[in-house]
């Protein structure tokens, strides 16, 4: 008999005595855990993205900010930090993370690193739908006279908001996929549950459980999402 | 609508902006471009002044130096009597609120309704909740678009999108208009709806106008002084009729021609002169210029004329333009009837 064989009679043997009432404790510990990173890093990361993102498209070159050395250093950091795969991104930040929040593994840690990484992809995503704003639409507000925050938050945030949303749900997925590694550094979650209790004991059913769950979960965002900038945009 | 109660608001005539040798430098890198090159301008309270030329004249840099939108290089400028060169960013955002302006793109927030589009300068400028209400009701009755109030921009036509910009502008009952291209996105019949706005805007409002374009019509339309610019010097200004009529600069003869047949030269002239044989002379006609009773008693001298090309306009209530006459006669005759013409209007030979 083949390896392959055996596994897969062992997948359908463990397959038909799944025990769920062992596991339904740590599953729903999963779906808390995955939960509560994916919520606190977009919102963290979030707000910090939208900062970071915002003063990226303000500093460029006629725009109300327009500051030429911060904005080269913003976009040099921001395409240093992207490419870096964040299973890296995850060891490589236990120095930063020892000296900051004093543990390098658990769900804090993970939810560090996720708002890390996440940053600088929202920031991303931020310049680029405020870029899409008519600049004239920002000449007509200075013209009015209006100062350079009431510019930002009444006319830029609102003209781009619908876009915004999308982008951000686009973003929900990413982080999703994260929080799915976060397993490595002990921060357990759906990724770390399939993993654990479906993929080395082949068990596809408890694998393929935790996957349809993930799907669930991001079809929610993405309708939630859907249905927001739709209502934003008025389309 | 109420009236500008404001007590900087003084008696026409006075002087409401005032550009004495601006310049504005743009520097890209290694490259200058002067938009702007000493430019000597002043425009009076209650008038509607239009600043025409062709595309990169330098018209829309000059009217964002008025309202601060970009630093004078150098010179000084007034609006109202406040000093804009030189004054720092809080001071403009001050100033700006009593200077409107529209845009040629109109420059609606789409993500606001055209209530709440009118009522921004409102909140900018402090006003409370119930005063911005009741204003923002009143503009909209004044362009016409209280039905709208509640339409987002995306759902209105560009001469309402531009009714709506208008309303926004005046919205802080601002003391000078600036308008930069508004009609060019405009069909033709938009485009006078859009004019005759602004007119009663300065009419019945008493607001100053500054009316930027590269349209003959839109001057001669609602303008009572008119700029003429070119490569950022202003070549030519005056009333509109005196400017038009008599163009003295190379600009704005070819603004004329876009309104009346002027002079023809070269082919036009070699075409014009195979079909007719006679002698071919081309004259002004102004208002009160006695050209028809010179012409009805040359048949005295055995002369004829035809009037074979040309064109009349009005402006500001006044005609001007020129005829292309074709004579036909003795040569000495001809001469005579020239000389004749000669003493009530400018007359020139048509030469291919
Ligand atoms: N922000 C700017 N930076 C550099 N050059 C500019 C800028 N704005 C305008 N210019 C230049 O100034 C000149 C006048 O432009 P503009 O005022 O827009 O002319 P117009 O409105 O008459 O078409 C053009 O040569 C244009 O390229
Ligand atoms: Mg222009």
């Amino acid at each position: 008999m083949t390896l392959a064989s055996t596994t897969l009679a062992a997948g359908s043997l463990s397959a038909a005595s799944t025990d769920w009432t062992l596991l339904r404790p740590k599953l729903s510990d999963a779906v808390v855990d995955t939960l509560i990173m994916v919520s606190a890093t977009m919102v963290i990361a979030g707000i910090a993205g939208l900062i970071i993102g915002t003063l990226l498209y303000t500093t460029r070159q006629g725009n109300i900010l327009q500051n030429r050395w911060v904005n080269a250093i913003l976009n040099f950091v921001v395409n240093f930090i992207r490419p870096i795969p964040f299973i890296i991104m995850v060891v490589a930040l236990g120095p930063l993370m020892m000296s900051t929040i004093q543990v390098t593994i658990g769900i804090e840690a993970a939810i560090f690193a996720m708002v890390f990484t996440a940053t600088f992809a929202v920031a991303r995503i931020v310049e680029q739908n405020l870029v899409s704003i008519d600049p004239g639409v920002i000449e007509a507000a200075r013209a009015m006279g209006a100062s350079k925050t009431k510019i930002m938050f009444s006319v830029m945030l609102p003209e781009a908001l619908g876009p915004l949303i999308l982008g951000y749900t686009f973003l929900v997925i990413g982080v999703v996929d994260m929080s799915a590694m976060a397993g490595y550094i002990g921060a357990g979650g759906l990724g770390d549950f399939a993993l654990q209790e479906g993929y080395r004991r082949f068990n596809w059913e408890v694998t393929w459980v935790a996957v349809l769950i993930i799907i669930v979960l991001v079809q929610f965002v993405q309708l939630l999402g859907n249905v927001l900038a739709r209502k934003v945009m008025r389309r | 609508m109420s009236e500008n109660t404001s007590e900087t608001t003084g008696a026409p005539g006075e002087e409401m902006v005032v550009l004495s040798d601006v310049s504005k430098v743009f520097r890209t890198g290694k490259t200058e471009v002067t938009a702007v090159d000493s430019v000597d301008l002043t425009v009076n309270r209650g008038e509607i002044f239009a600043i025409i030329g062709y595309s990169g004249a330098g018209k829309s840099t000059l009217v964002r130096l008025i309202n601060g939108l970009e630093p004078t290089t150098s010179g000084t400028l007034t609006v109202d009597g406040r000093t804009i060169s030189g004054a720092s960013e809080s001071e403009l955002r001050k100033v700006r609120t009593d200077i409107g302006m529209i845009f040629q793109q109109f420059n609606l927030m789409n993500s606001k309704t055209v209530a709440a589009n009118v009522a921004f300068p409102l909140g900018v400028a402090g006003w409370s909740r119930e005063r911005r209400s009741a204003r923002v009701k009143e503009l909209l009755e004044f362009v016409g678009l209280e039905s709208k109030a509640k339409s987002y921009p995306d759902q209105l036509s560009g001469g309402q999108k531009q009714r709506v910009g208008i309303a926004r502008a005046l919205a802080t009952e601002p003391h000078l208009l600036l308008a930069d291209e508004s009609t060019s996105a405009l069909d033709p019949e938009t485009t006078e709806e859009v004019l005759r706005l602004l007119k009663r805007v300065n009419q019945e409002l008493g607001i100053t106008v500054v009316v930027i374009t590269h349209e003959m019509d839109v001057v001669s339309t609602i303008a009572d002084r008119v700029a003429v610019m070119e490569k950022g010097r202003v070549v030519e200004q005056g009333p509109v009729y005196d400017v038009f009529s008599n163009p003295r600069t190379e600009p704005a003869r070819r603004f004329v021609s876009t309104a009346v047949k002027t002079l023809p030269t070269g082919d036009a002239a070699a075409k014009l002169k195979r079909r007719h044989p006679g002698y071919l002379v081309n004259v002004e006609i102004k208002d009160q210029t006695p050209v028809g009773s010179v012409l009805a008693h040359i048949g005295q001298r055995g002369v004829s004329f035809n009037i074979v090309q040309g064109g009349l306009e009005t402006l500001q209530g006044r005609t001007y333009g020129t005829l292309t006459l074709e004579l036909t006669g003795e040569i000495t005759a001809i001469d005579a009837v020239v000389e004749q013409l000669k003493t009530v209007t400018t007359v020139k030979e048509v030469r291919a």
